[in-house]
């Protein structure tokens, strides 16, 4: 199972390949401090995401993938990718047959505060209950090793800290 | 074969629930999430 999950991993990375991949990171290079190893690590992952997302949607799971403060790193390089219009358009259209748009939560619907403690266990159950659903699909599209990098050593070596420290 | 199908995936079952229990239960000590950043649809 986890071999074929790899070899799928691989196949699909393979598949995802893109010739404009360098100008790519070599932009992320310039706005964040990380090498080129690096960068093009969160590139393939940032990918990998947006295969997830497209699959999602044409799956029509009745639920929305979202973006916490694990998957910092790899917004960041998704900010990064759809400044490049063309390459990214190009991307969605022949990898992924699909517009994958980024959508930012608006500002009025972030959460400053809670009138009560019942309303704030009330909404965490909610957030663990949607994030469990999301690593459940992560893991069953993309196997443990996608999960663990996404929301164990990624949030572990780029922490919102870190992102902040590495903008140059 | 049915027998070994049937543990292979509870043991993949067991492996998922565990990796995403962890994940879970650290969430609790790091600062709560403030909801999605971004979306998708």
């Amino acid at each position: 199972m986890i071999q074929e999950i790899t070899t799928a991993n691989k196949a699909l990375l393979s598949a995802l390949d893109c010739e404009e991949d360098n100008i790519i990171i070599e932009g992320f290079m310039e706005r964040y401090s990380v090498n080129q190893e690096e960068a093009s690590e969160i590139l393939q992952e940032t990918k990998k995401w947006l295969w997830l997302a497209s699959e999602n949607i044409k799956e029509k799971k009745g639920f929305r993938l979202f973006i916490d403060n694990s998957l910092l790193i790899i917004d960041e390089m998704w900010h990064t990718f759809i400044l490049h219009t063309r390459i990214y358009q190009k991307f969605c259209n022949e990898k992924l047959n699909l517009f994958v748009h980024h959508e930012p939560t608006p500002a009025s619907e972030k959460i400053i505060g809670f009138y009560s403690e019942e309303e704030k266990q009330k909404f965490h159950n909610k957030q663990e209950e949607l994030l469990s659903q999301q690593l459940s699909y992560i893991y069953d599209k993309l196997g443990a090793e996608t999960v663990s990098k996404w929301y164990e050593e990624f949030p572990e070596k780029f922490d919102k800290k870190k992102v902040h420290s590495i903008k140059r | 074969m049915k027998t070994t199908t049937t543990k292979s995936n509870s043991k993949v079952n067991t492996e998922k629930e565990q990796l995403l229990n962890r994940i879970l239960s650290k969430k609790k000590t790091l600062a709560p999430t403030c909801g999605a950043l971004c979306a998708i649809n």
